[in-house]
Order: C-alpha cells, then sequence, then structure tokens
C-alpha cells in the first residue's frame, strides 16, 4: 500500500473509533476497539503498515493527541427543562398531599362532627383514653414507621423487590407483636396503680391498637410512593364513620370502630398489593440471603431512634397540660384528663402545617434536584465556592420559609379570626374560640411555623443521609420542650405547656439551622460521603 | 478460588470451566470467594462436595461491607467502628491511599509497590472500620488532592491548560463512590490455603496477592477474557463523566497489571490472551496456556434427524456475537440456497441490540428462515440437528460453543478472533471478521460437498480428542496446582 493509502486508511479508522468512543483514553482503549471492529495483527500489518494492533492503536492516539481527528464531546446528561411556577406547583400539589389527609379529617370533624377516630361531642372520658391510646400508638410505632420506610427504600432503590418485601413485612409483624405485646405493661400498671378506669382503659388500648396498626400500614404504603392513596383511604374511612353514625345512628365508638377497620385492612390490603405487585414483576420467588438481624437493627436503630423521638416530640406538650391540674379547678379526675379548648387551639394551628408542608416539599426537593446538575458544573478545584454558594442558599432558604411563616400566621390567623367570628356557634357549638383556644392557637402557630423550617433543614440533613445529627437536634429540642413544658404547665397554668412547644421548636429550629450551615459549609464532602 | 461476577452465581463459559473443574478434581478441597454485584442472587450451580467454604462478598446492595461476610461478628464491627476516629484514618491510612492512587494514576504501575499498599489497607481493617474510613473527611481530601494531581500531570503531558483536565465535584464523587465499592474486597478473611486460584486478573485477585504477600500462597491465575480488555469495552460506551471514566479504567488497569506480576503462573484458556498479559508486564515464563475442555462422551456425534439444511449458532444475542453479520450471510446465501434454515440459540443479553436484529431479519426479509432469541437446555440435540455450526463473533477468547459443535463432529465456520483459529485451524473454515461474502461462499461450498462437511466434522472431533477433551484440560490445571504446591513446600 502507499503510505497515502495507508494514512487514509488510519485517518479513516481513527475517526470511526473516535466517532465511537468520543475521547479516548489510551491506546489500550483504542487496541480494544480495534479488535472489535474484527481487526486482528495481520490486518494492522497489511491494512496500516503498523507492526500489530497495539502498535496501530499506538499510532490512532498519537495522531488524537495531533488533533487529527475532530470529537463530538456529550454534554452531561441534559436536565428536564421545566418552568419555575410548575415545578413549584408540582412540589407544593407533593407537600400538599401528604398533609391533606390531616386536612380531611381536620374538615370532616368541622362539619359532621366525626373523624375516623375521635368526634366533636365526645364526652371527656372517652376523649381522654382515645387520646391517650393515640399517644401511645404514635409514639411507639414512630420508629417501626421510620425503618419500615428507610429499610423498604432502601432495598426498592436497589430493585430488590422481594427482599424489600420480606423485610419490611418482618418488621411489621415484629412492630404488631411489640406493640400487642406492650398491652400486657400496660395492663399490670394499671391494675397495680389504677390510673385509669377500666372502661376508659379499654377505650384506650382499641385505639391504641387500630391506631398503631394504620401507622404500621402508612409506612408500607409510602413504600408504594402514590400519596393520593393516604387521601383515599382517610377519606374511605371518613364517608364510613359518618354513614355509621349519621345514617345507621352508630355511637361514636361504634362509627369509630367501623372507620378504623375499614382504614387498617384497606391500607393493609393497598400496601401488600402494591409490594407483591412489585415482586411479580421482578420476578424473583424466594429469598435468596436474608439480612444479618444484628446489622438490620443496628444499620436502622438511628432512624428507629428519630421516628420515635420526632412523634414524642410533636405530642409533649399535650400530655403535659393534660396531666396538670394548674388552672383546671386545681383537680383532675384521672391523672391524665383531655382538655377539649387545649385540643382545640392546637387542632386549629395545625393550618399553618398544612398550609407550609408545600413550601417544605418544594423547597427540600430543589436542593435534591439542582444539587447534582451544580455538582457537574464546577470543577473540584473550585470546591469552597461551591460550598459557599450552598452557604448563600442555606440562608436565602431560611429567608424564604420566614417568609412564607408569616404568611401562613397571617391565613391561619385569618382564618381563626372568621372561625371566631361567624362560625364557631354553627360549626362547633359550644366552643368559646378566646381564653385557653385563642392563647394555645397562636403560641401553637408560631411552634408549627418554627417546627416546619426546622423540618425543611432535617429533610436536607436525611437526603444527606446525616441522621445521626438529626437525631442529636431532636433529642436537644425534646428536653427543651419537657422542661420548659413542665415549668410553665405546673407553675402558671396548664396551657402554658404550650411554651414549651414554643422553646422547643425555637431550638430545633436555631440547632437545626447551625448544623445544616455546617453541612453547607463542607457540602462537597458531605455529599460524597451521602451513601 | 475466587472469581468475580460468575460462578456459582452465573451461568457462562467462565462458570462452566469452574464447574468442571471443581468436579474433575475432587481430591482437592476449595474455599470459593466469589465477588458479587450484590448479596441476594441465587445460586446457579450446585457446589460439589469438595468446596468446604464459601466467602461471599457482595459489592453493592449491603449497608455495612461486612454485612454478608459471616466470619466477622457484628461485635468485632461495632468495635472497630468505635475505634476508628478521623485522627487514625489520617495517621494510618491516608499514607497508603496516597500511594494506591499513585499507582492508578500512572502508566507504569508500581504493581509490587501496588500489591503491598493493599495488603497494608487489607491489615488497617484487621482493626478498624472500612465504612468510617471510606466516609471520612481524611479520604475526600486524600483522593480530591490525589486527582487533581493527576489532572495536573495530564495536563502537563498534554499540554492543555489544567482546567480542561481537571475533574468536576461529580466526577470526584461518583469515583470515590466506586472506588469504595471495588475496595470492599478488602473486607474479606485471606484464608490461608495452598494455592490460590484467581479466575481473572481483577478485583477477585486480591485476596490472592494479599495471601502470596501474607501468607506466600502461590498464585495462579486464569483469564478467559482478557478483563482489562472487556472492561475497556464497557467503559467504552459511556461518553460522558469523562474523568470518572479515566479513573476507572487506570484502576482496572492497575489492578491487573498486579495481578500478572504477583501471579506464579499465568494460565489463559488461549495463546491469543497471552498478547494484552505479555504487554503489561506478564513475565514470558509464567504463562501456561491450559486450553479449555469438553466431555466427548456428552458431546458427541449422533443421528441428525431429517429436514431441510440447516445452519446453527449458539450465541447470545450481544452486539460482540455480530448477530447483524450472521443475519447477512444467511440473506447471502439465500440466492443460491433458498430451502436452508438457520437457528441462533442463546438468551438475549442485550434487548436494544436484539431489537435491531429482529428489524434487521425482517428487513431482509428472513423471517420465515431464521429463529432466534431462543434458549435451548439440550445443546448437543441443537449441534445434532445441524449440518453446519457458524460464529460470527467479533470478539471471543476460546468459546466452549465451538469445541462442544467439534465434539458433536460439526463442520465450524468461525470469524478469526481470539483463539477461535488455535481451536478450529485445520478442522474447520476461519473467516475475516464482518466478512460476510466470506461466511456465505464458506457456507455454499460446505452445503454443496457433503463428503467435505463429513470429513471436516471428523477431523474436528478428532482434534477435541487430541487436545480439547476436559480430562485434558482438568489435568492441566492439577498439574499447576501440584507444581505450585509443591514449589511452596520446597
Amino acid at each position: 500500500m502507499t503510505s497515502l493509502a495507508v494514512e487514509t486508511a488510519l485517518h479513516e479508522i481513527g475517526s470511526k473509533i473516535i466517532a465511537k468512543i468520543s475521547i479516548p483514553k489510551d491506546q489500550w482503549e483504542v487496541a480494544a476497539q480495534l479488535e472489535v471492529m474484527g481487526l486482528r495483527d495481520e490486518d494492522a500489518q497489511t491494512e496500516f503498515g503498523c507492526h500489530d494492533i497495539f502498535d496501530l492503536a499506538r499510532r490512532i492516539m498519537w495522531m488524537f493527541n495531533e488533533g487529527a481527528f475532530p470529537i463530538a464531546l456529550e454534554k452531561h446528561y441534559p436536565s428536564k427543562k421545566e418552568s419555575f411556577l410548575s415545578r413549584w406547583f408540582r412540589h407544593y400539589l407533593n407537600g400538599l398531599m401528604l398533609s391533606l389527609p390531616t386536612a380531611v379529617q381536620a374538615a370532616t370533624m368541622l362539619v359532621w362532627g366525626y373523624g375516623v377516630w375521635g368526634a366533636i361531642e365526645l364526652d371527656a372520658r372517652n376523649s381522654t383514653a382515645i387520646a391517650l391510646g393515640f399517644f401511645a400508638s404514635y409514639a411507639i410505632t414512630g420508629g417501626f414507621c421510620q425503618t419500615i420506610v428507610r429499610r423498604g427504600l432502601f432495598y426498592i432503590y436497589q430493585e430488590e423487590d422481594y427482599l424489600a418485601r420480606s423485610t419490611v413485612l418482618r418488621i411489621w409483624w415484629i412492630s404488631v407483636a411489640i406493640v400487642a405485646g406492650l398491652l400486657i405493661p400496660f395492663l399490670l400498671f394499671n391494675l397495680l396503680y389504677e390510673f385509669l378506669p377500666w372502661d376508659m382503659f379499654g377505650v384506650m388500648c382499641f385505639y391504641y391498637i387500630a391506631l398503631s396498626i394504620l401507622w404500621l400500614n402508612f409506612s408500607l404504603m409510602y413504600l408504594a410512593r402514590k400519596s393520593y392513596l393516604f387521601v383515599v383511604v382517610i377519606a374511605a374511612g371518613l364517608l364510613v364513620a359518618v354513614f355509621a353514625a349519621e345514617v345507621l345512628g352508630a355511637t361514636v365508638m361504634q362509627a369509630n370502630g367501623a372507620a378504623l377497620f375499614i382504614v387498617d385492612v384497606a391500607s393493609f390490603f393497598i400496601s401488600a398489593a402494591n409490594l407483591a405487585r412489585r415482586v411479580e414483576k421482578r420476578g424473583v420467588t424466594r429469598l435468596i440471603t436474608p439480612p444479618r438481624l444484628t446489622i438490620l437493627v443496628y444499620s436502622t436503630s438511628l432512624f428507629f431512634f428519630y421516628g420515635a423521638l420526632y412523634n414524642i416530640f410533636l405530642f409533649t406538650d399535650r400530655l403535659l397540660a393534660w396531666t396538670s391540674a394548674k388552672g383546671r379547678g386545681d383537680y383532675l379526675p384521672y391523672p391524665i384528663w383531655v382538655d377539649g379548648p387545649y385540643e382545640l387551639g392546637m387542632d386549629l394551628a395545625l393550618l399553618n402545617i398544612i398550609l407550609l408542608m408545600g413550601v417544605v416539599e418544594h423547597i427540600t426537593q430543589r436542593f435534591s434536584e439542582g444539587l447534582i446538575a451544580n455538582q457537574k458544573s464546577v470543577r473540584s478545584t473550585s470546591s469552597d465556592e461551591f460550598n459557599r454558594r450552598y452557604g448563600r442558599y442555606h440562608w436565602n432558604r431560611m429567608i424564604v420559609l420566614a417568609i412564607a411563616g408569616i404568611v401562613s400566621l397571617l391565613l391561619s390567623g385569618l382564618v381563626f379570626y372568621l372561625l371566631r367570628r361567624f362560625g364557631s356557634s354553627e360549626v362547633m357549638p359550644g366552643r368559646n374560640l378566646s381564653g385557653v383556644v385563642r392563647n394555645v392557637f397562636w403560641l401553637a402557630s408560631i411552634s408549627y411555623v418554627f417546627f416546619m423550617a426546622a423540618l425543611s433543614n432535617v429533610l436536607i440533613l436525611l437526603s444527606l443521609s446525616r441522621v445521626n445529627l438529626v437525631l442529636r437536634v431532636v433529642s436537644a429540642s425534646i428536653v427543651v420542650n419537657v422542661i420548659v413544658g413542665f415549668v410553665c404547665s405546673r407553675s402558671i397554668h396548664y396551657s402554658l405547656s404550650a411554651v414549651g412547644l414554643l422553646a422547643g421548636t425555637f431550638v430545633f429550629l436555631v440547632l437545626s439551622t447551625l448544623v445544616t450551615n455546617r453541612v453547607m459549609s463542607r457540602l462537597d464532602y458531605y455529599y460524597y460521603s451521602a451513601y | 478460588m475466587t472469581s468475580e461476577g460468575t460462578y456459582p452465581f452465573a451461568l457462562g463459559g467462565v462458570s462452566t470451566w469452574c464447574d468442571a473443574l471443581l468436579r474433575g478434581t475432587p481430591e482437592i478441597r476449595y474455599t470459593l470467594l466469589p465477588l458479587m454485584m450484590n448479596p441476594h442472587i441465587d445460586f446457579k450451580y450446585d457446589l460439589p462436595d469438595n468446596v468446604r467454604r464459601m466467602i461471599n462478598v457482595p459489592l453493592w446492595g449491603i449497608e455495612e461491607p461486612a454485612e454478608f461476610i459471616k466470619e466477622i461478628p457484628f461485635s468485632k464491627l461495632y468495635t472497630q467502628k468505635r475505634s476508628t476516629p478521623e485522627s487514625v484514618v489520617a495517621e494510618k491510612f491516608a499514607p497508603l491511599l496516597s500511594v494506591f492512587l499513585n499507582n492508578v494514576n500512572r502508566d507504569d504501575t508500581d504493581a509490587e509497590e501496588l500489591g503491598r499498599t493493599l495488603l497494608g489497607m487489607e491489615q488497617y481493617l484487621h482493626s478498624y472500620d472500612y465504612n468510617t474510613t471510606m466516609k471520612s473527611v481524611t479520604v475526600w481530601n486524600v483522593f480530591k488532592e490525589g486527582m487533581e494531581s493527576y489532572s495536573r500531570n495530564i495536563a502537563d503531558r498534554a499540554g492543555t491548560h489544567f482546567d480542561q483536565e481537571l475533574p468536576s465535584l461529580f466526577d470526584l464523587t461518583e469515583s470515590l463512590r466506586w472506588l469504595y465499592r471495588f475496595l470492599i474486597i478488602l473486607n474479606a478473611p485471606v484464608p490461608k490455603t495452598s494455592i490460590t486460584h484467581s479466575t481473572a486478573a481483577a478485583f477477585c485477585g486480591i485476596p490472592c496477592i494479599i495471601a502470596k504477600l501474607k501468607y506466600g500462597t502461590p498464585m495462579l491465575l486464569t483469564e478467559h477474557g482478557v478483563y482489562m480488555r472487556e472492561q475497556n469495552l464497557f467503559l467504552s460506551r459511556f461518553r460522558r463523566l469523562l474523568f470518572s471514566k479515566r479513573f476507572l479504567m487506570n484502576l482496572i488497569t492497575a489492578i491487573s497489571r498486579a495481578n500478572y506480576w504477583f501471579a506464579d503462573v499465568v494460565a489463559p484458556v488461549c495463546r491469543y490472551n497471552t498478547r494484552w498479559e505479555l504487554a503489561h508486564g506478564t513475565a514470558p515464563s509464567k504463562i501456561e496456556v491450559v486450553y479449555n475442555g469438553v466431555d466427548p462422551v456428552a458431546f458427541s456425534p449422533g443421528p441428525r434427524p431429517p429436514g431441510p439444511p440447516h445452519v446453527v449458532a449458539t450465541a447470545r444475542i450481544d452486539p460482540l456475537k455480530d448477530i447483524e453479520t450472521f443475519l447477512r450471510m444467511a440473506a447471502a446465501v439465500r440466492t443460491t440456497h433458498p430451502t436452508v434454515k438457520y437457528t441462533i440459540f442463546g438468551s438475549i443479553a442485550d434487548p436494544v441490540y436484539y431489537k435491531l436484529c429482529v428489524a434487521l431479519r425482517t428487513e431482509l426479509d428472513l423471517d420465515d428462515i431464521v429463529a432466534m432469541g431462543s434458549h435451548t437446555d439440550d445443546v448437543v440435540s441443537a449441534y445434532r440437528a445441524s449440518d453446519i455450526i457458524a460464529l460470527t463473533s467479533v470478539s471471543e477468547a476460546f468459546p466452549y460453543s465451538v469445541i462442544e459443535a467439534m465434539a458433536c463432529g460439526k463442520p465450524v465456520i468461525a470469524s478469526d478472533v481470539g483463539g477461535v483459529r488455535e481451536a478450529v485451524e485445520g478442522c474447520g473454515i476461519i473467516i475475516k471478521p464482518r466478512d460476510v461474502e466470506g461466511f456465505a461462499a464458506a457456507i455454499r461450498s460446505l452445503l454443496d460437498d457433503d463428503a467435505r462437511r463429513q470429513s471436516m466434522g471428523d477431523c474436528a472431533r478428532q482434534v477435541v480428542l487430541d487436545r480439547f477433551t476436559l480430562e485434558k484440560s482438568v489435568d492441566g490445571y492439577r498439574r499447576l496446582y501440584q507444581k505450585l504446591a509443591k514449589g511452596r513446600a520446597a
């Protein structure tokens, strides 16, 4: 072959390779490509005048370094174009969907007087028993729910659906057994100390079991990643409750019982069907290597404690308020006694959580969605600038949350005012939205604004796998919540346990903000190690 | 014996070979150390009785690297976690990581130093926790510095601007996360054995390197395909994340070279593989080719069921098998031999490629004469029901499908890739890869000449009996085992 023909052939084969692989790393990568193009050492000799394939690869690599081949470098994965408004709307709706079950339950309660659990016109004895059952279920299942969600998603993300199903159902059964098993110490305690009359104790146990199963089922349902299912299930339960009470004339307990039965069964079967469908799709029919129990417990333990403490934190103030006699005639018929005005004030303040949930969801999603794209656009030597940029983002985020919080307070205040002015006698006959209700409403509203801002920090920390930091923050906040709430509710007025909530959420916000700021200042490292 | 992504959790040539070797040497006790994708993969083979111990090392799908290594009790893991502060990582691990990265990122890897560094890391992990160490800020900083220094070197060499060669933060993150996965193997307890046998010049060779340095255990290395070459091909498919790709290729090259350096014997399954091994520093004196073999009783000639002329290929549907050339060959042959049927037995390895092949089959109007995409468990019957076996691959090592077909007394027409020539030459037809007309002409010539077809098939059977039986292959490894064990005793 003439040298011109050889040069042409070399250029042709080199161009083909570069078009296929873009920038070659070295001659070995080129040699591998030449071989799978079907070229042999003898072809390298006869067609390209080279000693062998490796020699040919070296020649092509040299030509590449000399700029002989044009390269079409592909940019990083193109990101989906979506307008700010559409993204904001999508995120806000997602967040709203998560708080919608609470909103639907509250609305039904206000309009018809019934919820899936509880009712407006319940007497204080039954309200107390139900509240105790609710708190116990919430506190005890909080850790298990977190464990189910974290471990379930861990396997689902790895497309190990059979393992996900077997693991979460195993945790579910263990949780149910523990929930049921705890009835024995409850029973013994009541037997020894006569904490509650037996009829109240029975009501408490019923709600404790039924609601525990519901929370656990909800955590299974969360794995389906379809948040509208929560609304559907709760709405079905509410319909049953209203139908039973209004049409069939059932008592509150009977209506609640029917509703809880329906939501428990429906949520379990929806979750089980979702998990089964995933397994069927994957085609795996048996568990190959179950994880070591010790490691399973250890690796999920921090999430367990976080879930438990998080739930306890949210209801500490109520427990403190209802166990204090200060300002309630210095007498409680039982060691714990529900106070309607306090609960009403707290429930109305939930409006802030409903309003802010979408904002928090949007902020968290934007952080997660933007992080990878930003990482791709920053050179490693500019990591300090990258971290500073996220530091500024962090404080900007807090400003947005502060503004959203103020708007939320104004809106919820307006709703409170309208209810007080026009609706209280009709919608909530016999309720006077002043005094304790008003005070608790405002204290709780401000607390919930703090809480949601702190939650935004927490979600970002959790997305970076920093559950250990979150756990420390929540623990410190609970301590403040308990101490301040205890002192205020015992020394001034029972309803001022809400000041404990305010102090606790404030500490939660301050600490989580500081910790998040610290994480942002080394975000390059924290993102790397978040796996 | 160490494996990576193959025996006993996946089907394929390497696994077939492993199973045959283990069963063929019942007098030898084996400890298996398979690296696996994740811990939840089912066994594809029943283990023979001489496998006394399994040390599974999953790389993904785990929360704790030692989660599925049962030899490490939880109490030890916990204690290690508590005793791995940042200061220990900085003092004891960071220097090792620096040396490691330096060797990975240079063209002339110091394999000896790399191996000793791996040993140092393995010893470190006896006392300290892997997870805590690898996720420490010290490791991140050392890695970042190491990679930036590498970028500076590339820029200096290529005469480009430093900034151009720098990794993005995402590149860095991905690269270090990959390193975390691949070095999980360092957590595996390295057993004391008479010899070690790595089935690839890959990460699964690391325990063998450590055993050699720690206990003086001789190391045997078998290469079926050339790992470095296969991984280069795989990574070439990714046109983005160039820095990460470059880092992974460097890592794989360095580990392969360390395997070649520390192996006492490198035993590829064909002469062809030695080209890459020699090019990456394997001493020629270390190389001893041991060909794959088949059982000539199980794979034997049998009556051909009546039917039209039939050309068979046993190949998974994968671009490396170049099914397109097979289809074009069928289309070319049809112009002169319209009654010939074709079957490609093999699973669908690449669904996208399968679709492309199905479309091409339709385009070439071959739907009624070419069947493909189905796996058969009775491959012997498939061979017996054929007249010619055709293999159009563009990449092979020493394929079982070729020697199995030869053992069944069938003439083979195959592309000249890998070690195919070493098996087929003299008793089959070798064609330049992707040469459609060459393949078509060869098929026609054999279809038109019954006597030649028969004599070529007989010759192929005889070649297998002479050189490529399972017994000969297993004897080859037995001899190497004895030689290495004897050398150690001496």
